[in-house]
């Protein structure tokens, strides 16, 4: 990442926090601003409407620049792929480094599609040239992108790259031998070493916090590797599009997965209770809940409406019990956890949640009577949650 | 967990910017040692409220012959009275303006007493019929009691079912906005319900923003009905011509004007709308069938797309948005 990109972001990470204090009313506008002015940012950033509008358009753009040497006749389409790739990603860097724009819209659509460019092409290269088959064109394309991803992640700072690039390495892993035992060994090692250096001060926040995603991805990995249902229906293996019917697990090999789809959630809550560490306890929340829908399906406990309602009374009645619980301690907090908002106004629900109950809980529509039929016709109104159809 | 706000810290006390008593709470947020999950707690309480609901939605259409249609409503009923009692035990006072949450969970308690007490009404009505043809009128009744549950404890997620429910008595789903986007399905009253409602919605949040009467609930309100116009103009794009180009010309009028106003007010969500909305209603009036796949459209599409984004970098400049 460039020297220049990496202070901008760290000065970003204190004006952030400066903001937050701000905001919760516990540093005053001139505070703020002596902040702002100590930890100068000299990036061109934008609010997330103006940086998605500049990526949608900057998307179509390029998408409709490709189409027109397609349309006029190119027909190396692989070569084509590449030339943007390499194109994309030096607009990239000229944006990042000239320009010095930082969640700007246009960088990040240009260095996806370079990617995704460079990908396609030399997917074309080992298909056409190298003469890549089956099996190998994958696995060669998978350690390819893998390879890209990080080192987009690293250039340019975009932690999401870092998860990409640890999705393609353990789809790469899915074609070894023991694919599944691969996953869980490469998941144990990598884990700990990545949730560290998400800490790590040396790191730029941005690879910090690409550490961070990429580490979510092998928490995903171990649980999807151990669980069950995942061993019983070869999810892993299917990216090798491998006969699983072949191998079935023998009894230990159940047995062990079963006691790790229960143990694999309880250790990451766990964890994340003993390290104060959020990532573990979300991807413990929800691993325990991925669990639970797999013991339904493997143990008929009670009909699914009463498992959803007690569930989902259990559910609200946990929430309330743990905020009362942190509530009641000393400071309105507990072993270094609080329910209290920290630098945020007492806050009600965001536009997000209200998306959401709106999504998941609206009606649906009456039938209206069609513009040319005679009569009403009804229907059915509906209510109901998310899932179910309501009608009865 | 945040090492460059730690190491901050102290040069800004040092420095004099920061006064020391703060000092101490800010460094142990940015060191890990203190944790909120208050956004984990939401997820619980938001997942409960949702599983719960589904939950009794299920136990409503699967057991209907053996639990009996009366003792069905008056579960429901009560697990809704319960919930609205827990509700009015909690909530503050009443206030025409923006009301502080009394505690995390007030809001999804809320939420639950609302869809609980739709499902109920529902449940009667197809059970027991007793607004007989006009039985649609039900949802206009959820409507009007979300709404004044929402103005009563302030609660802008209620206010939004309010919303979703009244334009569900006209026809409209949030089904039909993600049908006429990706798929162009739609029918020619659901549509004029749309507009109507989206209308009807954007004009009340002006009015609420006017009077100072729940300003807060006037993004919720706009929001709504500016996706439901717009909606409903880009829906008409799938019909034949000549009455696409009739649908694209008002879609390009309506995001123009919306575009223009949201810049006034500096109404970011909105101005994306309108800009998105003009530019797909031009572009479908200036690209023919098929002229996608040719030399024209893909240069229609450079040039524009370049154009806007000339455009967007000019707007932004009288235009800040906060990070």
């Amino acid at each position: 990442m460039r020297a220049a990109a990496e202070l901008a972001s760290r000065n970003f990470e204190v004006r952030c926090a400066a903001r937050d204090w701000a905001r919760a009313g516990e540093i005053d506008d001139a505070a703020r601003a002596a902040i702002e002015t100590a930890y100068s940012d000299d990036r061109v950033r934008l609010g997330p409407v103006f940086r998605f509008l500049f990526f949608v358009f900057s998307l179509v753009a390029v998408f409709a620049a490709f189409g027109l040497f397609f349309v006029a006749g190119v027909d190396d389409v692989g070569v084509l792929a590449l030339v943007f790739g390499v194109g994309l990603a030096a607009a990239t860097e000229i944006q990042i480094g000239a320009f010095r724009r930082a969640q700007g819209g246009t960088e990040d659509a240009t260095s996806l599609l370079a990617c995704v460019f460079l990908i396609a092409g030399t997917g074309w290269i080992f298909w056409e040239l190298w003469k890549f088959r089956d099996d190998f064109l994958s696995a060669a394309l998978y350690a390819f992108a893998a390879f890209l991803f990080a080192a987009a992640a690293s250039r340019w700072g975009f932690a999401l790259y870092a998860a990409l690039s640890a999705i393609c390495f353990f789809a790469l892993l899915g074609y070894a031998p023991a694919g599944r035992m691969f996953w869980i060994i490469a998941a144990l090692v990598l884990a700990p070493i990545l949730v560290a250096a998400g800490d790590a001060p040396r790191l730029a926040p941005a690879h910090r916090r690409g550490c961070q995603f990429a580490a979510a991805v092998c928490f995903a990995a171990l649980y999807l590797a151990a669980q069950i249902y995942s061993l019983d229906h070869g999810l892993i293996e299917v990216i090798t599009e491998f006969d699983f019917s072949d191998l079935s697990p023998s009894r230990l090999e159940r047995l062990s997965s079963i006691v790790a789809t229960a143990a694999i959630p309880a250790a990451f809550i766990l964890l994340g209770i003993a390290q104060r560490r959020r990532l573990l306890l979300d991807v413990g929340l929800l691993a325990a809940l991925v669990s639970l829908v797999t013991l339904r399906q493997y143990v008929h406990l009670a009909p699914l409406w009463l498992l959803l309602t007690l569930g989902g009374a259990a559910a609200i009645a946990g929430a309330l019990i743990l905020r009362r619980y942190l509530d009641a301690g000393a400071g309105k907090r507990r072993g270094g956890f609080t329910a209290e908002p920290l630098f945020e106004k007492s806050e009600r629900v965001n536009g997000l949640e209200i998306a959401a109950a709106v999504a998941a809980f609206s009606p649906e529509g009456r039938k209206l009577p069609a513009s040319d039929d005679d009569g009403f016709i009804g229907g059915g109104g509906g209510y109901g949650g998310g899932g179910a159809s309501g009608s009865y | 967990m945040n090492p460059d706000v730690a190491a901050a810290i102290p040069k800004l006390v040092e420095a004099g910017i920061l006064r020391p008593e703060c000092a101490p709470r800010f460094a142990e947020v940015a060191r890990g040692e203190l944790v909120s999950i208050r956004g984990e707690l939401r997820v619980l309480l938001y997942g409960g409220v949702l599983a719960l609901t589904s939950g009794v939605g299920l136990l409503v259409k699967e057991n209907l012959e053996r639990i009996g249609p009366v003792t069905l409503a008056a579960a429901i009923s009560l697990a809704a009275i319960a919930a609205f009692f827990w509700v009015a035990r909690h909530a503050p006072p009443f206030s025409w303006g923006e009301v502080a949450s009394p505690n995390l969970a007030f809001d999804y308690i809320l939420l639950l007493a609302v869809l609980l007490a739709a499902t109920d009404l529902a449940y009667i009505e197809v059970q027991f019929t007793p607004l007989g043809p006009a039985w649609s009128w039900h949802l206009l009744l959820v409507a009007l009691l979300a709404a004044g549950v929402a103005f009563r404890y302030d609660s802008r997620i209620v206010f939004s079912l309010a919303l979703s429910s009244f334009a569900a008595w006209r026809g409209t789903s949030v089904a039909f906005v993600e049908q006429s986007i990706w798929s162009g399905a739609s029918s020619a009253p659901i549509r004029l319900n749309s507009l109507a409602c989206g209308i009807l919605f954007a004009g009340l949040g002006a009015l609420l923003l006017r009077t100072q009467r729940k300003a807060h609930f006037d993004a919720v309100a706009a929001h709504f009905g500016w996706l439901l116009v717009l909606g409903a103009l880009l829906s008409g794009l799938d019909e034949l011509r000549p009455e696409a180009d009739v649908w694209a010309a008002a879609a390009l009028l309506v995001g123009i004007s919306l575009a223009a106003f949201a810049f006034r007010g500096r109404r970011f969500v909105l101005l994306a709308m309108g800009i998105l909305a003009a530019y797909i209603g031009l572009s479908t009036l200036v690209l023919r069938d098929g002229w996608l796949k040719e030399t024209a459209g893909c240069a229609w599409l450079l040039v524009t797309a370049i154009a806007m984004i000339g455009g967007l970098f000019l707007l932004h400049r009288k235009m800040k948005e906060p990070l």
